[in-house]
């Protein structure tokens, strides 16, 4: 339970201070933090992007 | 039920997204904030009430428990399951099912981490997703900075566990 109460604060903490400044993030109308095209082991992964460029299927 | 219930919660948090501003014009109102959040609120509150057995005795913790699984991870299983997503994921599904199903794996993979803490220590986190933001935060901002992607997600985790230290120290400092 104490890990409970300090995670749920801490979790708000980190929320407000960090995940809602985007100076850290970037703004949420561009995107947030955009990394453009990614491979990972050589496997396209970056989904979000291919359809932010070809549009929904 | 679990799964029925997260479509549902989902569902409806879609639903007043999509018909926010007709939510805001029948109330008369020029803006409602949170409203995608309010169906979780509605259905526990509506499960609450409808399906509420009061609360527990003091005799509840000598109640029969549920039965557990022994834990064991089959390896068949698990390869079978994994064969079977990434089919589906590669040969089957377009862009926005992937996506989608991208997202609902890794909330699960989240998600399930609490059984982890609650096995070992009987301990309960509510900061998985502050967490798991963070080492996706120091990863983003490494492969943003040049850094292969199989790097930047080993250092994105090795980065956020002292972050979990100091969410930890309060909790072990305090026994009670």
């Amino acid at each position: 339970m104490n890990l409970a109460v300090v995670t749920l604060g801490l979790g708000f903490l980190v929320s407000e201070v960090l995940f809602a400044n985007p100076n850290y993030l970037g703004r949420s109308l561009d995107g947030g933090t955009r990394i453009g095209r990614v491979k990972l082991f050589g496997i396209q992964v970056d989904r979000v992007l291919t359809i932010r460029t070809r549009g929904p299927q | 039920m679990t799964l029925v219930g997260g479509l549902i919660i989902g569902v409806g948090e879609a639903m007043a997204t999509l018909y926010g501003n007709d939510i805001q014009n029948f109330f008369h109102q020029d803006l409602i904030s949170g409203l995608n959040r309010l169906p979780a609120f509605l259905v526990i509150f509506l499960v609450v009430v409808v399906r509420g057995r009061g609360l527990p005795l003091r005799s509840h913790v000598a109640e029969r428990l549920p039965k557990l699984g022994s834990g064991e991870i089959s390896i068949r299983g698990l390869l079978l399951a994994s064969a079977i997503t990434v089919a589906l994921l590669f040969g089957v599904m377009n862009d926005a099912w992937a996506q989608a199903t991208y997202i609902s794996l890794a909330t699960a993979i989240m998600i399930l981490s609490i059984v982890v803490l609650t096995g070992y220590a009987g301990q309960i986190s509510l900061a998985q997703w502050a967490l798991a933001g963070i080492g996706a935060l120091i990863a983003g901002r490494l492969v943003r900075a040049d850094v292969p992607v199989e790097l930047a997600i080993v250092l994105g985790i090795l980065l956020t566990i002292p972050v979990g230290l100091v969410f930890a120290v309060p909790a072990l400092r305090h026994a009670a």
